[in-house]
């Protein structure tokens, strides 16, 4: 196909199969990339803040390892191999859901969540407690997957593997506009809420000295965060990197202000995302190499440029 | 201005760190609350400022208990100057401006940023305004932390040990600032510190004290040897040459 080709695919003219290509594969993929990406860098700046850690990232509350769990207990246990693809589903208790793994892996990432938020309520959801308890959990998440994985045939191991790898491909239209909905909302309170995290750079002690309810706002903020990110793994598998150095180049770029910060994060975010998702086309050739796998891949020696960078630029 | 009475509060449940402080000040001016590292100073500031719930007691300034008041209404009842300084990636003007929360919702107001920069002039620190607070000098960064508290326009400033990690330069300099914006302001100023010296050069009324409890509070006749043996269990003699106040420890140390 064409460049040619695929712009007139994209506006309904040409043969039926690239418009079909076009609007139906193409266009939710690169609207997914964007849309993710955006919700990766926007859960990764506020993590960052809340945590006071520049390690945190979207899935610090051990959602990931939690959706992944949940993810292996449909494909290996309930669906016995199969991935959510269509091909299972008269096997499938849940009934003929294509959504069934994902919501399973939903449910786990938003129980673990909660979880880990209600132990720290008790500590004022104290930053090192969260950190830690995020740690502890998502251990525990990692010990049960691997315990089903041990038991698992062949063929259930290798799905719930491929699952596990963050993939644009898996998105869909209505993927896309959850992801954009929850996306907006909480972009929306963490405008609104901008100047409170300013604040909360200087500390927790300045911070509610100077009238932020800082304890309610970490809760809610944190929250929201892994409720994107649960989202986001749930129904595209791990796709990492994107939230931890988002935050990073948008603070080099625009500064810590959050009101530059936040959606500085988000862009960029959208930007990697959509870049690793071309990437991942041109090296599979033909075939898409799940994205995950790029953005981890080019992820991580550049957030080790970034590192030795910031101690000369933003430290 | 200030009446706090029977207040007792801990970190720890059990362990009581501070125990049935009573004092009361009605007028501007500057409280310094003397004691040994551990007795309780900085508890006693956190109970005041609304971030530690006393056990039992209450903290009334102009009449309302502090902690039963929203944290937005405490701000502009109390700000806080810490004793580190933990300025962040934002220029000096964003820091400061940090301290007007409390009487904006989403955008800050014209007057809210003249306020700041009123501030900034008085503390002569306009020409940093651009500059990132993160990358200050130590006393720099002290400055800018009481430029945030005083923009706050508070009626009580709380300062936790604002000279302990300054040399002597710094120490100079922000206790000449202190002075100047604090001094003749409608405002109570509450300083904890272990300097002896700076502690009589700044306070107007003084609260010793030892182990979470009160040795002796009151006005500067308070400031003198048995308070000082009794609070810090060493001797020394106090004298005065020339209007200036020396205090020498029986152990040579001046």
């Amino acid at each position: 196909m064409t460049f040619l080709d695929a712009i007139n695919g994209l506006f309904n003219r040409g043969p039926d199969n690239y418009i079909l290509i076009m609007r139906r594969v193409r266009l939710p993929r690169a609207i997914g990339a964007l849309v993710v990406g955006a919700s990766l860098g926007l859960s990764g700046v506020i993590m960052q803040t809340m945590l006071s850690n520049d390690m945190a990232s979207p899935s610090t509350l051990g959602v990931s390892n939690a959706a992944t769990f949940g993810a292996n207990l449909s494909i290996i246990v309930i669906a016995q191999g199969f991935l959510d693809t269509g091909n299972n589903l008269d096997n499938y208790f849940l009934g003929n859901n294509i959504y069934a793994t994902s919501f399973i892996a939903f449910i786990f990432a938003l129980a673990s969540t909660l979880i880990i938020l209600s132990l720290c309520k008790s500590q004022n959801y104290k930053k090192e407690t969260v950190i830690l308890s995020g740690v502890a959990i998502g251990a525990i998440w990692s010990a049960l997957t691997s315990l089903l994985q041990f038991y698992a045939t062949d063929v259930s191991l290798s799905a719930a593997v491929i699952w596990s790898f963050g993939d644009i491909s898996r998105t869909n239209y209505n993927i896309d506009l959850l992801i954009a909905i929850i996306t907006l909302i909480s972009f929306i309170f963490f405008m609104i809420k901008r100047n409170e995290y300013n604040a909360i750079l200087s500390g927790d002690d300045i911070a509610k000295s100077s009238g932020v309810k800082v304890d309610s706002l970490r809760f809610i903020s944190l929250l929201l965060s892994s409720l994107i990110t649960a989202v986001v793994v749930a129904n595209l598998g791990i796709i990492g990197f994107v939230g931890l150095i988002s935050p990073h180049i948008s603070k080099i770029l625009f500064t810590q202000n959050h009101k530059y910060s936040i959606p500085g994060s988000l862009l960029i975010g959208s930007i990697l995302l959509l870049v690793s998702n071309i990437l991942s086309r041109i090296i599979g050739s033909g075939s898409q190499i799940p994205v995950g796998i790029i953005t981890s891949i080019i992820g991580a020696p550049f957030f080790l440029y970034l590192i030795f960078r910031k101690r000369r630029v933003y430290s | 201005m200030i009446d706090v009475k029977n207040l007792t509060s801990y970190y720890t449940k059990g362990i009581d760190v501070i125990e049935d402080i009573n004092f009361k000040i009605d007028d501007s001016g500057v409280l310094v609350i003397l004691g040994k590292n551990g007795s309780g100073k900085s508890t006693i500031l956190k109970s005041i400022l609304g971030l530690l719930s006393p056990k039992c007691g209450e903290v009334l300034v102009d009449g309302i208990n502090i902690h039963k008041i929203s944290p937005k209404e405490r701000a502009k009842k109390v700000s806080y100057v810490s004793q580190s300084s933990i300025l962040p990636h934002l220029s000096v003007f964003e820091t400061v401006m940090i301290s007007r929360l409390p009487y904006y919702n989403l955008y800050p107001s014209e007057n809210d940023k003249n306020i700041v920069l009123n501030i900034l002039k008085e503390l002569n620190i306009l020409n940093l305004k651009d500059k990132k607070a993160s990358e200050l000098s130590g006393g720099e960064a002290q400055i800018v932390s009481i430029a945030r508290a005083l923009s706050q326009e508070a009626n009580i400033v709380i300062f936790d040990e604002p000279t302990s990690n300054l040399d002597i330069g710094n120490l100079r300099l922000l206790v000449n600032l202190i002075k100047k914006s604090i001094k003749n302001k409608k405002f109570l100023s509450i300083i904890a510190m272990h300097d002896l010296d700076v502690a009589y050069e700044l306070g107007d009324y003084f609260l010793f004290i030892k182990e979470g409890k009160v040795i002796s509070f009151g006005d500067k006749n308070t400031f003198n040897e048995d308070n000082i043996y009794k609070t810090f269990g060493e001797e020394c003699l106090i004298k005065e040459i020339d209007g200036i106040r020396f205090i020498k420890f029986k152990d040579g140390d001046d």
